[in-house]
């Protein structure tokens, strides 16, 4: 075949066979971008199997994240002194003062009931010394049980430079909360707190944006933003760029693999 | 019989990529209708938002539930405490964004450790060589350090997860919630 072709470039090969070579292989080359674009990383490629998400805590635009392999997408090249962090996978969203910052999780299956959630303010040094300053730090856990009434798993998402104005969720005990695209939901209405996995019409409410003020440390914050942080589980979402605006309740920020959560969401 | 083994040639040319163009093409079609994009099967930004707002519009079915009772399934204890594998773990106290040597230089100190290591010592779980001396995050890091030889102290149960505590363990969680918090 390679003799053949270069045979056609030799000019042996009559012009009208040359012409369809030549538009042929165009076509194939045009199939190829077709491939690519048809099956390529638009949004929806941020659903996998198994795999859920925690939604964008509030409205804003991507400002930071921490560098990670193989290229850096938030900064190119990465900072010499990168984000600080004390969970994995910090990200920052650019939210104005008194923003609200929901907590909300999606992709869930079906067959993933509901729960429990909680929410604790954490005390760092940041939020100890610094929080009137740059706000302070709020820890949600989520726990999961199936549609047979078996707890699967937990994960758990840090929110950052909250205002001391929290939802009734924070140091509240524990809530409850069903999944209204389970086949069974968890709890009967008199005992569901929350509705999680429903998008923008639900997720708990943790507070708001803190209105940032100088005279703190920049070492805690130079602005008001959110700052998420999820656990060991979780993984970026790495079609987030810097500069994306963001939806609260609705981007996917971290993704998350709970062993035992493994089916499709509806 | 040379024209006709010329004229396939020639047509080969042409051919081959053409078939591999169709193949590249039914592949991906297939692809992204059965795969990957995969769960949700959506394929541009309008299906996915579309995706998306008809999870918002979910409406429970409560004709059934799991649970009829708060007393059916009891949330886990000590939750900001013990770790995804059950092993007792407290937030590192300096979250600023510093490198560690830059921490190291000027250390941030949580008033809260004094009492809280006043509470464990009064468990007998003193960690300093000399209690006279402040107490840091190298040392709240070396007793989280040695209670955790006795873990893990939690176990996933179909009911949740369960705290199976140990002496040392509870003087410590107890002492957390009293002081970490």
């Amino acid at each position: 075949m390679i003799r053949h072709y270069r045979d056609l470039l030799e000019g042996s090969v009559p012009r009208r066979q040359r012409v369809l070579t030549a538009a042929a292989w165009l076509i194939l080359a045009a199939a190829t971008l077709f491939a690519f674009w048809i099956n390529g990383p638009t949004q929806s490629a941020e659903a996998s199997h198994g795999r859920i998400a925690m939604l964008a805590g509030s409205t804003g635009t991507v400002t930071a994240g921490r560098c990670y392999p193989p290229d850096p997408i938030w900064a190119n090249p990465c900072p010499a002194n990168p984000h600080g962090f004390t969970n994995p996978y910090p990200f920052d969203i650019g939210a104005p003062a008194w923003t609200p910052v929901y907590a909300q999780v999606d992709y869930l299956p079906n067959n993933i009931a509901g729960g429990f959630i909680t929410a604790s303010t954490v005390s760092t040094g940041c939020a100890a010394s610094d929080g009137p300053y740059s706000g302070y730090r709020v820890r949600v856990e989520i726990s999961y049980y199936n549609t047979s009434g078996a707890y699967v798993n937990w994960n758990h998402e840090s929110y950052l430079h909250l205002a001391s104005t929290y939802g009734s969720i924070v140091n509240g005990g524990t809530f409850r909360w069903n999944n209204p695209s389970a086949t069974v939901p968890l709890w009967p209405p008199a005992l569901e707190d929350y509705r999680l996995n429903n998008t923008t019409a639900g997720g708990a409410l943790v507070g708001y944006v803190h209105p940032w003020m100088s005279g703190g440390s920049t070492s805690c914050s130079d602005g008001a933003h959110l700052h998420m942080e999820a656990d060991s589980d979780g993984a970026y979402n790495t079609s987030r760029y810097l500069g994306e605006p963001v939806t609260q309740r609705f981007s996917d920020i971290h993704f998350i693999h709970l062993a035992g959560i493994n089916g499709l969401h509806p | 019989m040379n024209r006709i083994l010329t004229s396939l040639r020639n047509h080969a040319l042409w051919a081959f990529p053409l078939t591999a163009a169709l193949i590249v093409v039914a592949t991906a079609v297939v692809l992204a209708g059965t795969t990957g994009h995969g769960q949700a099967n959506v394929s541009s930004d309008d299906e996915f938002a579309a995706d998306k707002e008809a999870r918002a519009l979910a409406e429970p079915d409560y004709s059934t539930t799991v649970f009829s009772s708060a007393a059916d399934a009891h949330p886990r204890e000590h939750s900001l405490f013990l770790d995804k594998d059950g092993f007792i773990e407290v937030t590192a106290y300096d979250d600023r964004h510093l490198t560690d040597e830059q921490k190291l230089e000027d250390p941030l100190v949580n008033p809260n450790w004094e009492p809280f290591a006043e509470c464990v010592a009064d468990h007998g779980l003193e960690v300093r060589a000399d209690p006279a001396n402040p107490y840091t995050q190298a040392d709240l890091d070396r007793l989280i350090e040695i209670v955790n030889e006795e873990g893990p102290f939690e176990a996933a149960t179909p009911q949740g997860l369960v705290y199976h505590g140990t002496l040392n363990s509870d003087a410590f969680l107890q002492c957390a919630e009293g002081y970490l918090r």
